[in-house]
């Protein structure tokens, strides 16, 4: 598993995108300092807010772009018959591929966690301490890492289904911002439980990852989100298999 | 001809083309039962329609030119066919050609699928109805009195306008493909170039300073994504504008996009014959 993180922690675009979530970060806070300078609370509210907006989007485009990449990576440099005839090329190499991805996001979600944290923490006007708001930021930041995790896991078991990385990301990466643009539509005042709007707005990671527990019937998504991570791992394997990659 | 069809069936052997069109077909019903109208007024309905693009019609187009031209370029050197192609007598001229053409075709398509749906689905139940009645009004302009225009022949206009827009990305979107040769890569760049302007449109960046602002507002305008939601023909504040001035001044940002789109072949022309280092 190692070298499976050296490799992740070897790609530049990993490294790019995190470096640019947090440089964004910075600017917002400054945009926040200057315009709340007088309204502190307003101030410590937007920075433990983080994970709503800009967090979240970072690390779903973190997974998309770069950690579900591995999946399909073999295939797309023509090493993947290489690699299914060694000996730990099957499914040694399928699971470590598994646990470095979860590493690397609990990783990613760790450095814009504690990013944001020093960086509202320096930009912030004087009197306000950030240890006011710590505890629902710590709140909402295990939830991110909870829902970062299950869709890492959702999305690189559809990377390796289809075995291509930007329709992975369209699969993946379009429900989860429609979830973002409910909030704009006509139909999110009227959401009613099991429409098929208020599915695509809670079902598809996007809450999680927003920071935020789902509270409209909570024991369906106790059950649903442990079963979608369930049946794509299945649909993982049975395509592994049909291909004797496994 | 013939090789303009060998490139469509490329464009199909892509995988994530098909779950693009998926998807994309998805988003469209989706926005037309969400942004349909229910008025019964025809003029209501014009004027909605004539809206349409700034509301779903530039994502959609946008999401559909990414993913669909996004290996396009370099999928000759994904499979290694490029070192036999490129080095037939005629090979590199002929295929360069092809692609240009067949994304030219590309954009048409989606423009022409797009706008013929949202019209059948908002005035199919109406009886297309005020067809070739005057314009009597439009979110982007003030109609001084009659405006010698109809609503067919303005929804026409700004189909026409869509497509310059939507072939002034395509060709970006080809010109970053030939430069990062990665489909990802290309997706990532464009895409964020995209929401800049969105996100300027739609959300507005008050919290910069004058200066900054005016900066944003230019970039905005001169980008791709401004001229896909239409809002970049109109070359000042669009509402203070009146239906004379709007059309009297159409032709510089007319000229700005040819431009910009001979600009785009230029340099893709000049990357495709350059030789590549290995």
């Amino acid at each position: 598993m190692t070298s499976e993180i050296k490799r992740y922690a070897a790609k530049a675009l990993y490294w790019m995108i995190l470096a640019t979530a947090l440089v964004a970060r910075g600017f917002l806070a400054y945009f926040d300092f200057k315009e709340f300078k007088y309204e502190p609370d307003v101030y410590l509210d937007l920075a433990a807010d983080y994970w709503n907006k800009a967090g979240s989007l970072s690390l779903a485009i973190l997974i998309l772009i770069v950690l579900i990449h591995q999946f399909s990576i073999d295939k797309e440099t023509g090493a993947d018959t290489v690699i299914h005839t060694a000996r730990y090329g099957r499914r040694r190499l399928y699971l470590e591929r598994l646990g470095a991805g979860v590493v690397m996001t609990v990783f990613s979600v760790a450095i814009l966690g504690l990013g944001n944290y020093v960086i509202s923490y320096f930009m912030s006007p004087v009197g306000v301490h950030m240890r006011n708001v710590l505890a629902p930021y710590i709140e909402s930041t295990l939830i991110t890492l909870v829902g970062g995790v299950g869709f890492f896991l959702a999305a690189s078991f559809v990377c390796d289904v289809v075995a291509n990385h930007p329709a992975a990301i369209c699969i993946c990466g379009f429900p989860y911002v429609f979830s973002y643009l409910v909030y704009s539509m006509e139909v999110n005042k009227n959401l009613k439980p099991f429409d098929l709007v208020w599915f695509l707005k809670y079902g598809t990671f996007t809450e999680l990852v927003r920071g935020r527990w789902i509270t409209t019937v909570p024991v369906f998504w106790c059950i649903w989100y442990p079963m979608l991570i369930i049946g794509l791992f299945a649909l993982s394997i049975y395509k592994r298999k049909e291909r004797k990659q496994l | 001809m013939r090789h303009i069809l060998y490139e469509i069936k490329k464009h199909v052997s892509f995988r994530e083309t098909w779950v693009a069109y998926a998807l994309g077909i998805g988003y469209l019903i989706s926005s037309m039962w969400n942004y349909r109208d229910l008025t019964g007024n025809v003029q209501q309905a014009w004027y909605r329609w004539h809206q349409h693009i700034w509301l779903y019609g530039a994502n959609l187009a946008m999401f559909l030119v990414i993913i669909g031209m996004s290996r396009i370029m370099s999928y000759e050197r994904e499979r290694r066919t490029d070192s036999v192609l490129l080095t037939t007598a005629r090979g590199r001229n002929k295929l360069f050609f092809s692609k240009i053409g067949f994304a030219a075709i590309y954009a048409a398509v989606i423009v022409v699928v797009f706008g013929v749906t949202t019209f059948v689905h908002q005035f199919g139940i109406l009886g297309f109805e005020g067809v070739f009645d005057s314009l009597k009004g439009s979110i982007y302009f003030r109609v001084d009195g009659e405006a010698s225009i109809t609503n067919i022949g303005f929804g026409v206009l700004r189909h026409c306008l869509f497509y310059l827009s939507v072939l002034y990305l395509t060709y970006l979107v080809m010109l970053i493909s030939q430069l990062t040769k990665r489909p990802v890569v290309t997706i990532c760049i464009c895409g964020a170039a995209y929401v800049f302007p969105v996100a300027y449109y739609v959300l507005g960046f008050d919290f910069l300073s004058d200066r900054l602002e005016a900066v944003a507002e230019f970039i905005s305008r001169c980008s791709f994504g401004g001229f896909m939601m239409l809002e970049s023909y109109s070359w000042g504040r669009t509402w203070d504008f009146c239906y004379d001035d709007w059309i009297g001044n159409l032709w510089k940002p007319i000229l700005f996009v040819v431009t910009a789109i001979l600009v785009e072949l230029t340099l893709l022309w000049a990357l495709w014959r350059r030789k590549e280092r290995k």
